[in-house]
C-alpha cells in the first residue's frame, strides 16, 4: 500500500471528527511514514507496522469515546443504558400523549354532559312555554306569580294552563335552587374540612387521603351548585321573555 | 512477548519516557519500540486517548530538517498518573515474582 492510499482510508475512517483533529492525526502518520522511509523502510513496510486497519482506527476513535466495533467490553451496558433511557423517554411521551387525549375526552363528554343537561333544561322551558304561550304573552317581570295571573285572560281554561306552566316553573326553581344551596354548603364544608385536613396533615398525621377526598367533594359540589344556579338564571330569563 | 502484557504496562512506559525530556512522536515511537516489540499503530492513537485525558500537552517546533514536530509535554495530572502507574507496577511485580517463588523451581 502507498502511504496516499493509507492516509486516504485512514481519513475516511475519522471523517466525523473534528477537521483539526483529522489533520493532526493524519499529519503525525504522515510524518511518521516519512521518517521511516528515510531510515531506510520502505512505504509498504511502515505501514505494515500500523498493524490491521480496522484495529487502528477503533484505537484511534476510542481517545474520543466514540462507539466503534472493535471496542468491546463496557459497550454492551452502556447499549443497555441507552435502550433504558429510549424506553423511559419512550414510556413519558406516551404517558403525554395518553393524558392528552384523556383530557380530551374528558372534556368532550363533559361538553356533551352540559349540552345534555341544557338541552333537557331548553325541552322544559319549551314545555312550559308551549303551556304558556297557549294564553298569549301575559307574563312580566321576573316571574311574578300574582302578577301573571293577573294580567292573563280571564278565560278558566287560559288561567289554568297558565297556572300550571309558571308552577311548573316555581317547581323548578325550587328544586333547582334547593339542590344549589345544598351542594354549595356541601362546597364550603368540604373546603372547611381541606383546610382541617391539610393543617393535621402538617402536623404529622395520615389523613392525606381524606384531604384529597374532601378537596374532590368540593369541587364536584361547587360546580354542581354553579350548574343548578344557572340552571335557575335561565329559567327566570326565559320567564321574563315568555 | 505476551500482547497481554504490552498493553497493559504500555501507558506507564509512554508517561514515563516523557517525564524527563518532551520528545516528538516519532522519536517516542521509537524508543517504546526499542523496549518492547509494539506496533507503532498501537502507540499512536494511545498518545491521543491520553492528549484528550490532559495527561499530555502537544506543541509544535519547527525542524530543519522537514515539517514541524509536534512535541509532546507531561502535565502535572499526568505526572501524578505516572507515579501511579508505576506504584501499580511495582505491587504487581512483586506479587508476581513472590507468586513464581513460591510455586516455581521446588
Amino acid at each position: 500500500m502507498t502511504k496516499t492510499k493509507f492516509l486516504t482510508l485512514l481519513q475516511e475512517r475519522i471523517c466525523m471528527l473534528d477537521d483539526a483533529e483529522q489533520k493532526d492525526i493524519l499529519d503525525e502518520y504522515a510524518q511518521h511514514i516519512d521518517m521511516q522511509v528515510e531510515s531506510g523502510m520502505t512505504e509498504a513496510e511502515a505501514i505494515e507496522d500500523f498493524g490491521p486497519m480496522d484495529e487502528l482506527a477503533a484505537e484511534i476513535l476510542s481517545a474520543y469515546h466514540v462507539k466503534s466495533v472493535a471496542v468491546s467490553a463496557s459497550s454492551d451496558l452502556e447499549d443497555m443504558a441507552e435502550s433504558g433511557k429510549d424506553m423511559a423517554s419512550a414510556a413519558v411521551s406516551a404517558t403525554k400523549r395518553g393524558c392528552s387525549k384523556l383530557s380530551r375526552i374528558l372534556s368532550g363528554a363533559y361538553g356533551k354532559l352540559l349540552a345534555w343537561l341544557r338541552g333537557v333544561k331548553d325541552a322544559v322551558s319549551k314545555f312550559a312555554r308551549g303551556l304558556g304561550g297557549a294564553t298569549g304573552k301575559a307574563a312580566k317581570g321576573s316571574g311574578k306569580f300574582l302578577a301573571s295571573l293577573k294580567d292573563g285572560s280571564l278565560s278558566f281554561g287560559g288561567f289554568c294552563v297558565r297556572a300550571c306552566s309558571v308552577l311548573l316553573r316555581w317547581i323548578w326553581n325550587v328544586c333547582v335552587a334547593c339542590l344549589a344551596a345544598v351542594s354549595f354548603i356541601v362546597a364550603l364544608c368540604s373546603v372547611f374540612g381541606v383546610g382541617l385536613c391539610i393543617i393535621l396533615v402538617a402536623q404529622g398525621y395520615p389523613f392525606g387521603g381524606v384531604t384529597v377526598g374532601l378537596l374532590g367533594a368540593a369541587l364536584f359540589a361547587g360546580s354542581l351548585g354553579f350548574l343548578m344556579a344557572k340552571g335557575i338564571r335561565v329559567k327566570k330569563a326565559e320567564g321574563g321573555r315568555a | 512477548m505476551n500482547p497481554q502484557f504490552k498493553k497493559g504496562v504500555l501507558e506507564l512506559l509512554v508517561l514515563e519516557a516523557v517525564s524527563k525530556r518532551d520528545m516528538y512522536g516519532y522519536e517516542l515511537v521509537e524508543e517504546i519500540s526499542r523496549a518492547i516489540d509494539v506496533k507503532e499503530g498501537t502507540i499512536y492513537p494511545l498518545l491521543k486517548r491520553l492528549t484528550n485525558e490532559r495527561y499530555f500537552e502537544t506543541y509544535l517546533r519547527e525542524s530543519t530538517e522537514g515539517p514541524p514536530r509536534k512535541y509532546y509535554h507531561l502535565t502535572a495530572s499526568g505526572v501524578l498518573r505516572a507515579e501511579e502507574l508505576r506504584r501499580e507496577w511495582m505491587e504487581f511485580q512483586q506479587a508476581v515474582s513472590k507468586f513464581l517463588e513460591e510455586h516455581g523451581d521446588d
